[in-house]
């Protein structure tokens, strides 16, 4: 949600924000620098033989800045010898890295874009060479031939491609079945042209990411090399070379080996390092995660903890003062907009006597936090649903209804965090209960069915297993008399020749299947309150009619409130009893279901009426509601509807509506409600 | 030999994948199997099925994004497969796609001018260099984005607005037949019912034909004029929406139809619904005969001995089944009576 954000980041201010990898790019352009500028500096001091006056010592200017790091037994300066080395490790190292980046990833996107023969040829070419140790052959190769710059470059790119290939190969093949690629196909773009438009820009961040962790490995190779004396020759120099001719000194002037190895240490070091920072920037699910915990541990301290706080009223209903304040200037709402005007309980607004309701949510409010500061989601939710009684929380995407559900259930993402509101499960908050006493009400008490059956089940746990941890989690069951449980509730809930099929795992049964296991799994310990999140938008029309009549029948046979979470307007007509119609993070109305569908007192719920392609309407234009929901980053003063609605006024600019009864059993959370009821 | 005013045709057009070994032996998913389609000049035909029905795969062989393993595609009578070259690219330009992935169809390191545009690199001639600013934020105004939208980036529309930008891509080429591949199923209802309304407006204007290709009945029932119901790789039901969705001849069709909540239920009464059993077979072992035998409560033993050949006589509405719902006079929001099971 918050990348649109993250984009406009630009790197170097990034960069800046993290100083290992500032201190790290620093390093990395001094060398180059030395290595670009070094002969300007040094002339020929660096192979300049002094043998009057050898090993000197370091840290003296005595004999000017280019004997600070003393000299060898040549009397050489060696921070002189040092810079002119950068040059010759750069001059070996930039070009291998580029040729094998080069050809490699080339090969590797050509490969991976279109998979088949040239895919398999190309990995096994890639998997020959890896086969070789490059050191070795390296070795063995510059051994044959004479040893050279270019033998190395040439050796070491050769040796390095298939770290590209494989990498460009796996990210295009990745690429291939995107429908974007698709969608270039149908244009008749295809092959190079593809591959430069699409493949590339997508690719390269993270080629050039490999690239920079290959450049140490290069550099270390070259100074191996060097070190082994087939790698550079004298009177050139390089920093592998200069530890090998220092190492037979090392008693006497250690300065001479430990400066080099200072210099390719720091540097691989820092190219790693930088090469870390890219990876994270450039993935925008890494960055993300990366600006939230520094926007999560500013955010927490102002705040009380919210085990602190006990049953009570909730501290954020009670300490917001300024609630209308905020609200009648222009300003977009700021994060705590929970007024405890709002926070209109449900028997304010209409509904039956709050000890009869099984589950009572009353001004609920929701922040995820993000690096530009909190966002609310949820905000101010209140609804009531009684036992036996199926409430739908309908609304269309974003509005906050499936994080309404998570956030009751407990299972909130650790960005998000609960900022007021309670949920009394039988007149207990389980909002301000600990983690313990909330386990012990998983299950018995509020239990969850999700939309994604397949990556709600654990895949390496036979069906058997998951049905009956309930069971022995919260009944103490031996093994067995667990097992026997849960093929009699595999049983109940339709799952044809149960005992066998415990045994299998859950990508061996169908959608609808899948999804009656996560429902039995839901109601194993008979839960007062169900919450079912969207439980049949995976399936298709002809199963969601089966696993509907399946929740019927449970939910009146186990006197189960439920609370059915959807976008489907015909869903809610043909399985709720009442609805709480969600917008932009609030409950708009409220009501039995015929009497809102029926005559709907909120422009909101009338639009969606009316956007519902139904017979009256064939071949002839839909009436739609403008524009589309907002973001929640940027949800309009006053009413949240207003910049849709048919019937918006100034009131509704400066004042946020509360949820008022418009009628028995109803509410809604418009300016214009009552005028819409009587009209 | 094309019928007049015919478009685009499809005939005997089949595909299959390869597959690890299934249970009874079988190696290859028969995505699509044996399927003739027929799209009018002008004309909207719905392509209705459940996940797995091979829509999409029929789609993109339209699309020539798959080659069939058998059939043929013609469009004004050329069969693109046996195109190469510019030819190729001629063709190319005439049938276009929107896809049903809003956020995946769009690359998101290009700004809506260059998606926009793209397709113009490929095809050179179509719109000249110094134009295609000025073409660019036509086609933005004709999807009912604004030209200074431009510059933006696909994640910073909403999914109703990249969807319309996946339309104004697809209409940069000029083409005659737009594939839409499920246009509105990721979108809210209150965007679904914008986008709805600009393709009918599209279609008026420009005088596209459209393949509507959707799982969702009462969006097919609005835009199409003849509908094509799939079941497990094949056409079970075919016919002008108001006959098929109004008098179903085949057993899927009408359950199809009860299944689908509808507002109309509203109040309470609960319908008499066809509550079918169990779940689409897999297309790698389809049964015998008639496909949908298995979960069909008038199947016989002849069902699952003879494949259900549709009537030669009839042509316009035409249903492969052995004991099609003929008399029935089956309403919308409420199942046949005879032989339903109702819950």
């Amino acid at each position: 949600m918050a990348q649109k954000d993250m984009s406009r980041f630009r790197w170097p201010a990034l960069l800046l924000q993290d100083r290992f990898a500032f201190a790290a790019a620093l390093v990395l352009v001094a060398v180059a620098v030395c290595a670009v500028l070094g002969p300007l500096l040094i002339g020929d001091l660096a192979t300049r033989q002094n043998l009057r006056d050898p090993g000197r010592e370091p840290f003296s200017l005595d004999h000017g800045w280019a004997f600070v790091l003393g000299s060898d037994s040549l009397g050489r300066p060696v921070a002189a010898r040092l810079i002119a080395a950068a040059g010759t490790t750069l001059s070996v190292a930039v070009p291998a890295v580029l040729c094998s980046l080069a050809v490699g990833s080339v090969w590797g996107m050509w490969a991976g874009y279109h998979g088949g023969w040239r895919e398999s040829v190309s990995l096994r070419v890639a998997d020959v060479i890896l086969s070789f140790p490059s050191l070795l052959l390296a070795v063995v190769v510059l051994y044959v031939f004479s040893p050279s710059a270019v033998g190395i470059v040439v050796v070491l790119a050769v040796a390095r491609i298939p770290v590209y290939l494989r990498t460009a190969r796996a990210e295009s093949a990745e690429l291939r079945s995107r429908l974007f690629i698709d969608a270039a196909r149908t244009f008749g773009t295809t092959g190079w042209a593809s591959i430069r438009r699409h493949v590339a820009p997508t690719v390269l961040p993270t080629l050039l990411t490999v690239a920079a962790l290959d450049f140490c490995f290069v550099m270390l190779t070259e100074s191996s090399l060097s070190f082994l004396g087939i790698g550079i020759q004298p009177p050139d120099v390089s920093w592998g070379l200069m530890v090998a001719q220092g190492r037979q000194e090392l008693q006497s002037a250690w300065w001479i080996a430990v400066f080099p190895g200072l210099a390719i240490v720091i540097t691989t070091v820092s190219a790693t390092v930088l090469a870390a920072w890219a990876r994270l920037s450039t993935d925008p699910g890494q960055r993300w995660r990366h600006g939230l915990r520094r926007g999560g541990s500013r955010l927490r301290r102002p705040r009380p903890a919210r085990g602190d706080v006990g049953p009570g009223p909730s501290p954020t209903a009670e300490s917001a003062p300024t609630g209308e304040g905020p609200d009648l200037t222009e300003t977009p709402p700021p994060p705590l907009a929970v007024s405890p005007a709002h926070a209109v309980s449900p028997a304010q607004a209409g509904a039956p006597v709050a000890g009869a309701d099984t589950l009572a949510v009353d001004g609920l409010a929701v922040d995820i936090r993000t690096p530009a500061g909190p966002v609310p989601v949820v905000r101010g939710v209140s609804f009531a649903v009684r036992s036996g009684e199926t409430l739908a929380l309908l609304g269309e995407s974003g509005c906050g209804k499936s994080m309404t559900a998570h956030a009751v259930a407990g299972l909130l993402d650790p960005a998000a965090e609960v900022v007021g509101g309670q949920a009394r499960l039988d007149g207990e908050d389980v909002l301000a209960l600990g983690p313990r006493a909330r386990r012990r009400l998983a299950g018995p008490g509020l239990s969850i069915v999700f939309q994604d059956a397949l990556s709600a089940l654990n895949p390496v746990l036979t069906v058997g297993t998951q049905l009956a941890e309930p069971f022995r989690i919260h009944e103490g069951l031996s093994r067995r008399a667990a097992r026997a449980r849960a093929i009699e509730l595999m049983e109940r809930v339709g799952i044809p020749e149960a005992s066998s099929r415990a045994g299998a795992y859950p990508h061996q049964f169908s959608g609808g299947m899948r999804q009656r296991l996560l429902i039995a799994m839901a109601v194993a310990l008979r839960p007062k309150v169900l919450l079912a999140d969207e439980p049949t938008t995976a399936l298709d029309v002809t199963v969601q009619a089966q696993i509907m009549d399946l929740l019927a029948e449970l939910r009146s046979e186990q006197r189960m409130a439920l609370v059915l979470i959807t976008h489907d307007l015909g869903l809610v007509a043909e399985h709720a009893d009442r609805v709480a119609v969600m917008y932009a993070g609030t409950v708009v109305e409220t009501g039995p279901v015929t009497e809102v569908f029926g005559r709907p007192n909120h422009p909101y719920t009338r639009g969606l009426l009316e956007s519902v392609p139904a017979e009256q309407h064939k071949g002839s234009r839909l009436d739609s509601i403008p524009g589309s929901p907002p973001d929640p980053r940027s949800v309009p003063t006053g009413c949240a509807f207003r910049t849709r609605c048919p019937m918006a006024r100034e009131v509704c600019a400066g004042h946020r509506p509360t949820l008022a009864g418009t009628g028995a059993d109803r509410a809604a959370a418009c300016h214009f409600g009552k005028e819409l009821a009587d009209a | 030999m094309p019928e007049p005013g015919t478009l685009l045709e499809a005939r005997g057009l089949t595909k299959s994948f390869a597959v690890p070994r299934t249970a009874k032996g079988s190696t290859r998913l028969r995505a699509v199997d044996g399927v003739d389609l027929r799209l009018g000049r002008g004309e909207t035909l719905g392509l209705v099925g459940e996940s797995g029905c091979g829509k999409s795969t029929l789609a993109r062989m339209l699309l020539m994004l798959e080659r069939p393993d058998e059939g043929t595609v013609r469009f004004e009578g050329v069969d693109p497969f046996t195109l190469s070259g510019a030819k190729l690219l001629a063709w190319r330009r005439k049938v276009q796609m929107v896809f049903q992935d809003p956020f995946g169809s769009l690359n998101p390191r290009l700004c809506a001018a260059d998606l926009i545009s793209e397709p113009w690199l490929t095809h050179r001639g179509l719109v000249p260099a110094p134009k295609r600013a000025a073409r660019v934020a036509e086609l933005l105004e004709m999807v009912g984005l604004r030209p200074s939208d431009a510059r933006r980036y696909p994640q910073e529309f909403s999914g109703g607005q990249r969807q319309r930008i996946g339309i104004a891509r697809a209409l940069a080429l000029e083409p005659d037949v737009v594939v839409c591949d499920e246009p509105v199923s990721a979108l809210d209802l209150s965007v679904q019912a914008q986008v709805l309304n600009l393709l009918s407006d599209l279609r008026d204007e420009l005088g596209l034909s459209y393949v509507f290709i959707s799982h969702d009945l009462s969006v097919v029932r609005h835009v199409a004029d003849r509908v094509a119901v799939m079941y497990l790789g094949r056409i079970v039901e075919s016919g002008p929406a108001e006959e098929v969705f109004d008098r179903p001849h085949h057993p899927y069709t009408a359950a199809l139809l009860s299944a689908a909540p509808s507002l109309a239920a509203t109040g309470g009464a609960k319908r008499e619904r066809i509550l079918l059993t169990g779940e689409i077979p897999s297309p790698a072992d389809p049964p015998s005969g008639c496909r949908f035998r298995t979960r069909c409560w008038r199947a016989e033993d002849v069902c699952a001995e003879a494949v259900p050949v549709p009537p030669l006589g009839e042509p316009s509405h035409t249903a492969e089944c052995h004991f099609p719902l003929e008399e029935t006079p089956a309403v919308a929001g409420s199942g046949p009576g005879g032989g339903s099971r109702s819950a």
